[in-house]
C-alpha cells in the first residue's frame, strides 16, 4: 500500500505542477491554450487595479469591485480561494487554479487545483477533474435528425429536455487533508461531554466516482478510491489529547490506521411532483431526493479493519404555495414557505472480530467531518458510533415585505448506536432551532439560528450556502 | 385592436447567453432577411480574408472565451478598442479581436463559423414556423450585465461593464408591473445558476422569483403571470449541464432548453393568449457583419469608458411564438432590449404615467405595435412540439400502429436543409424573380432620391435577391409601412 500512497502524492503534485509546465507549451510561434488562460487574467487584473483609464480617475466604486473580481472570480486562472474546513479548523485561505471548459467533442471538462490552509495550521490541497458526457452534431444526421418535431396533439406528458442531464458524470480527485483538532468523545450515545478529547486526521485520498443517468429520475453510482488515514494527537489544548485517555480498545484505529481500498455503489431517485392547480388558491408542490449508497472499506494489510456501510438518505422538500392575484392582472403561484422532512440511516457491517475505525464513523451532533450540521444544540462531532439516524423537521419562510429575510425553524432528533440493532425510535436525542436567513431568489443563501434542548446547553451558529457561488463551495478539496 | 393583440394575457420572454444572428440564424439564407451570403470576411492577423464557414461546432471551437467587453467590441466593429470611426471599414476586427484572447492565427478564424441550420433544428424551425426579427440589436457594444439589466430596467445605469445593480427602488419592470397591479417574474433556472435578478429583487421574492420546475408547472397550470423572464441553466453542475449557449457552453442543450420552454408554453392552457421572445442578452464576441445603429444618447454615460449610450451593441437572435403569427413571418423594425420592458409596461400598464419608462424605453419600438407581428385574423389550430430522436424512434411503432386514426401524432424530421440546400450563388428561382420584380414595382414609387437604383436585370442569384431586398424593404417601410411605435 506504500506505493500507493506513493502515487497518491506523485498525482497531486503532478496536476498541481501541470499548468505551470501545459503553460510554456506553444506550437509554431502561435501562443498555447495555458499562456492564453494566464495573459487573459492577468490583463483582467491589471484593468481592473488600474486606478486610471482614458477619462481619468477612476470613482473607487468601480476600482474595488472590479480590481477584487480579477483577482478572486472567475473560471479560468489561477485565484485566491477559501475552504470551510470541518469543525474544529476554522476557514482556510489559499489559491485555485480553475479551467471550466477544456472540452472535447463528446465531454465537457472542467478541473481545479487548489490549496488552503487555515489559522491553526490545518491545511488542504487536491485536484478534481470533472467530465461530463455532452451531446454533440450528429455526423449521419440526414439520416437520424437528433430532434424531430411531432405534429399533432400534445401529449400529456412531454419528453423532459430541459434539465440537460448529462448520461454519464465522472470525477476524478486526488487531495490530502491534514486537520489538526478533531473532537472525539468516544464511541456510543452514553458519552459524557467531560469525556472529550482532541486528535489530529490527516488523511490523503485518490480515485474516482461516476453517476450514470437512467431513466424516470434514477441514476447510479459508483465509486472507487484509495484512502489512507493517520491519526495523531492534540496536545497543548483545551482537552487531552486522545491517546492520553483513550486506547485501542476504547477507539479502534487509534494506534495503526492502515491503507484503504473503498468501493461505493449508488442509486440515487430525484423528482420534482405537483404544483399549484388552476383553480386553487393553495398547494404544494415537491422535489424529492433519495438516495441508498453501499460502500465496502477494504483494509488490505490490516483485515480486521474492513467493513462494510449502507446510507439511506431521503430529503423531501415540500414547497408550500398560494395564489397570488394582483388587482389587474393574472393570478400565479407565490411560494410562502418550505417544510423539509428528512431522514438519515447510516449503518455499518463488520464480520465477527472486525472493527470500525472510529476515524470512519459517523458524528452527529453539531458540525460534522463533512461540514454537515445535525443536531446543532450539541457541540460538534458529539456523538459518534457505527450507527446512526437522524430525522430532520424544517420550516423556512419569508418575511412579508421584506424577503430578503427569513425566518427558519429546525427539529432534529436522532441517535447513535453500538450494533444495527440498536437503531430504532428509542432514546432519541433532539435539538430545536431558530433562527433567521438572509435570501435571494426566494431562496435562503445565509442561515443563523439559535438551537436549544439536548440537556447539554445551547449554540449559535451561521451556515453560508456556497452554491450560487461556486458548485464546489470553493474549493475542490473538500466535497 | 387586432384579435392577437386583444388576446395578449401573458409576455414571455426566453434571454439566451452571448451568440450573434450570423452566428445563429444567417445561414438560414431566406429571401428577405439579412442574413449570410457565404462570402463576409474579416481579416486575420496575417492580413490574410477569412470567410463565414457553416461549420460551428456545439463546443470546443470558441475557448478561450471571445472577448465581449466594451472595448472588445469596438475592436470587432471599429477596429480599435476606443471605438472611433476611422473611416477604414467596419466590422472587420472580430478576428482580430479574438486572436488577443489568444495568438494562435488558426485558432482565432473559429470566430468565423457560424451554424448550418441542420445543426439548430429547434432555433431554425421556431423561426420558419412563427417570426423572426433580423433588427434586433444588443442594447450597448458590452457584456452580459449592462444587456440584461436594459432588459430589467430599460438602462444599464452607465455601466458598460458587469457591475452588479443592487435593490429595485420600484424601477424595474417587475416592480413596475406589480405596483400597477400586475404580475411579473423571473424564473431562473435553480439555485446554483443563480441569476443578475438575485441582487436586485428582493422585497416581492415569492411573488417576482421562482425556479425552472415553477415555469414549467405554472405552465402546465395556468399560472403564468402577465410577463415572465425565463433563465437558462448557466453553468455546469452536478449532472446538468449549461443550456445559455454562452461560449464554449454546449449549444445542443441550449436547443434543448429552447424546445423545453416551447413545449411547456404550446402545452399551456394559455397557449392562445402568450407571445414568446426568444432572444439573446448580446452577441458574445461572435461574427456578424451588420453595423450597428447609432442611437441618441440617454444621457447617462458611463463614468470609467466616457461611452455615451449613443449606439446600439451587435445584433442578435430574436424570434417570436405564438398562435397570432401566420408561418414565415419577417420582422425588419429595429428594437433593442429595452424595447422588452417598453412593450410590456406599454401593453399592460394603461396609464402611460404609470409606465415609468426610462428614456431608452420612450425611444425604443415597441413589438407589441408591430403592425407585421399578430397578424392572423384567427388563432393558428396546427400544433406541434419537439421531441429527442431517441423517444420518437421508440414512439414510431406506436404511430404507425396508430396510423389509421387521422388524428394520431404524426413524426416528421425537421425540415432543415440539406448540405447545400441554401447555396447563396444558386441562381434566382421564378418565385423569388417574381418576388424581385414586385419589390421594384414598389420602389419606383419611391421619391428617386431614396430609391437604389438597382438595375435589376443584373441580380442573377439568391444572394442578390436577398441583399436587394434588405436594402429595399426598410426604404418601404419607412414610407408608409413603417412597424413599431404608432
Amino acid at each position: 500500500m506504500i506505493w500507493l500512497r506513493k502515487v497518491a502524492l506523485f498525482l497531486i503534485q503532478t496536476m498541481l505542477l501541470a499548468g505551470c509546465c501545459a503553460a510554456q507549451q506553444s506550437s509554431g510561434g502561435d501562443q498555447s491554450y495555458f499562456a492564453a488562460i494566464f495573459s487573459d487574467e492577468w490583463n483582467n487584473i491589471k484593468e481592473g487595479c488600474q486606478d486610471k483609464d482614458a477619462t481619468g480617475t477612476k470613482p473607487i466604486k468601480a476600482l474595488v469591485p472590479g480590481c477584487l473580481e480579477g483577482l478572486f472570480h472567475g473560471n479560468k486562472g489561477l485565484y485566491a480561494s477559501f475552504a470551510n474546513l470541518p469543525p474544529g479548523n476554522s476557514v482556510a485561505l489559499g489559491a485555485a487554479f480553475k479551467d471550466s471548459e477544456l472540452n472535447l467533442t463528446h465531454w465537457r471538462l472542467n478541473y481545479q487545483i487548489d490549496s488552503q490552509g487555515s489559522f491553526n495550521g490545518s491545511w488542504t490541497a487536491g485536484g478534481l477533474l470533472t467530465m461530463r458526457l455532452s451531446p454533440a452534431e450528429d455526423n449521419k444526421k440526414q439520416s437520424k435528425p437528433r430532434m424531430v418535431v411531432v405534429q399533432g396533439p400534445l401529449p400529456k406528458h412531454l419528453p423532459e429536455l430541459g434539465e440537460n442531464e448529462t448520461k454519464l458524470l465522472i470525477n476524478i480527485y486526488a487531495f490530502h487533508t491534514s486537520l489538526n483538532q478533531v473532537s472525539f468523545y468516544g464511541i456510543g450515545p452514553g458519552t459524557s461531554l467531560t469525556d472529550r478529547a482532541f486528535f489530529g486526521m490527516r488523511e490523503t485520498v485518490t480515485g474516482a466516482n461516476a453517476d450514470c443517468l437512467l431513466k424516470y429520475g434514477f441514476h447510479l453510482s459508483g465509486e472507487v478510491n484509495g484512502r489512507w488515514p493517520d491519526i495523531g494527537g492534540d496536545h497543548g489544548q483545551s482537552s487531552p489529547s486522545i491517546e492520553q485517555i483513550y486506547s485501542e480498545a476504547t477507539a479502534p484505529g487509534l494506534t495503526r490506521q492502515p491503507g484503504f481500498l473503498q468501493f461505493g455503489e449508488g442509486l440515487q431517485y430525484t423528482t420534482h411532483l405537483g404544483g399549484l392547480g388552476e383553480k386553487a388558491n393553495f398547494g404544494i408542490d415537491a422535489d424529492l431526493d433519495y438516495g441508498v449508497n453501499f460502500q465496502q472499506f477494504v483494509a488490505p494489510a490490516d483485515l480486521d479493519f474492513s467493513f462494510r456501510r449502507l446510507t439511506i438518505d431521503a430529503t423531501n422538500n415540500l414547497n408550500l404555495l398560494k395564489k397570488f392575484t394582483p388587482k389587474n392582472g393574472s393570478g400565479t403561484s407565490e411560494q410562502f414557505g418550505t417544510l423539509q422532512l428528512r431522514g438519515w440511516l447510516s449503518e455499518s457491517v463488520a464480520p465477527a472480530g472486525h472493527s470500525v475505525p472510529f476515524y470512519f464513523q459517523p458524528t452527529l451532533g453539531g458540525g460534522d467531518i463533512d461540514n454537515q450540521r445535525t443536531q446543532a444544540s450539541f457541540a460538534d462531532y458529539r456523538f459518534r458510533a457505527p450507527n446512526a439516524l437522524l430525522l430532520r423537521a424544517q420550516y423556512e419562510q419569508p418575511l412579508p415585505k421584506i424577503s430578503f429575510l427569513g425566518l427558519i425553524f429546525r427539529a432534529d432528533t436522532g441517535k447513535v448506536a453500538h450494533t444495527r440493532g440498536d437503531i430504532d425510535l428509542s432514546h432519541l436525542r433532539h435539538s430545536f432551532g431558530a433562527g433567521v436567513t438572509l435570501r435571494a431568489g426566494n431562496f435562503p443563501y445565509v442561515t443563523v439560528m439559535y438551537a436549544w434542548a439536548g440537556g447539554e446547553g445551547h449554540h449559535t451558529f451561521a451556515d453560508l450556502n456556497l452554491s450560487a457561488i461556486s458548485p464546489t463551495g470553493g474549493a475542490a478539496s473538500l466535497w | 385592436m387586432a384579435p392577437g393583440l386583444d388576446n395578449l394575457k401573458h409576455i414571455v420572454v426566453l434571454m439566451m447567453e452571448n451568440r450573434s444572428y450570423d452566428h445563429m440564424l444567417g445561414y438560414m439564407q431566406v429571401p428577405g432577411l439579412d442574413g449570410l451570403t457565404g462570402h463576409e470576411t474579416n481579416p486575420d492577423s496575417n492580413g490574410q480574408a477569412q470567410s463565414v464557414r457553416p461549420t460551428a461546432a456545439a463546443q470546443k471551437e470558441l475557448d478561450p472565451d471571445p472577448d465581449h467587453s466594451w472595448t472588445g467590441v469596438n475592436t470587432q466593429i471599429f477596429g480599435n478598442p476606443q471605438g472611433t470611426d476611422d473611416g477604414s471599414p467596419k466590422m472587420q476586427g472580430f478576428i482580430k479581436s479574438y486572436f488577443t484572447k489568444q495568438q494562435n492565427v488558426n485558432h482565432s478564424r473559429n470566430i468565423m463559423n457560424c451554424f448550418s441550420p441542420d445543426n439548430l433544428p429547434v432555433l431554425t424551425y421556431l423561426a420558419q414556423q412563427f417570426a423572426v426579427c433580423d433588427r434586433w440589436f444588443s442594447s450597448l457594444p458590452g457584456p452580459t450585465v449592462p444587456n440584461r439589466l436594459f432588459a430589467h430596467f430599460g438602462t444599464s445605469f452607465g455601466n458598460v461593464d458587469n457591475s452588479m445593480k443592487f435593490g429595485d427602488n420600484g424601477k424595474s419592470i417587475y416592480s413596475r408591473l406589480m405596483n400597477a397591479g400586475y404580475s411579473a417574474k423571473i424564473y431562473y433556472f435553480d439555485e446554483q445558476s443563480a441569476s443578475v435578478g438575485f441582487t436586485f429583487l428582493l422585497q416581492n421574492q415569492p411573488q417576482t422569483m421562482g425556479t425552472y420546475n415553477d415555469f414549467k408547472s405554472d405552465c402546465a397550470n395556468g399560472n403564468l403571470p402577465n410577463y415572465s423572464f425565463v433563465e437558462p441553466n448557466y453553468s455546469d453542475h452536478a449532472n446538468l449541464l449549461a443550456s445559455d449557449q454562452h461560449p464554449d457552453h454546449n449549444v445542443i442543450a441550449g436547443e434543448n432548453f429552447i424546445a423545453d420552454v416551447y413545449n411547456h408554453i404550446r402545452q399551456s392552457p394559455l397557449w392562445g393568449s402568450i407571445l414568446l421572445l426568444i432572444v439573446y442578452d448580446e452577441h458574445g464576441g461572435t461574427f456578424d457583419h451588420v453595423l450597428p445603429p447609432q442611437i441618441q444618447p440617454d444621457g447617462t454615460p458611463d463614468p470609467i469608458s466616457g461611452f455615451q449610450f449613443d449606439r446600439l451593441g451587435i445584433r442578435v437572435p430574436a424570434i417570436f411564438v405564438s398562435p397570432w403569427i401566420p408561418a414565415g413571418t419577417q420582422l425588419h423594425t429595429q428594437y433593442e432590449h429595452a424595447s422588452i420592458g417598453a412593450s410590456v409596461a406599454s401593453r399592460f400598464i394603461a396609464d402611460p404615467t404609470q409606465r415609468s419608462l426610462t428614456v431608452r424605453e420612450q425611444r425604443s419600438n415597441l413589438f407589441t405595435a408591430d403592425p407585421n407581428l399578430l397578424t392572423l385574423a384567427a388563432a393558428r389550430q396546427d400544433s406541434f412540439y419537439f421531441q429527442p430522436r431517441q423517444t420518437a424512434m421508440i414512439m414510431q411503432g406506436l404511430t404507425i400502429a396508430a396510423r389509421a386514426d387521422p388524428s394520431a401524432p404524426r413524426e416528421i424530421p425537421i425540415p432543415v436543409p440539406a448540405p447545400g440546400a441554401y447555396n447563396p450563388s444558386r441562381p434566382m428561382g421564378v418565385l423569388l424573380q417574381d418576388h424581385v420584380q414586385d419589390l421594384s414595382r414598389l420602389e419606383q414609387t419611391l421619391p428617386p432620391d431614396q430609391q437604389t437604383h438597382v438595375d435589376i436585370s443584373k441580380l442573377k442569384t439568391e444572394a442578390d435577391a436577398s441583399a436587394y431586398s434588405a436594402r429595399v424593404v426598410p426604404l418601404l417601410r419607412a414610407q408608409g409601412m413603417k412597424g413599431g411605435r404608432p
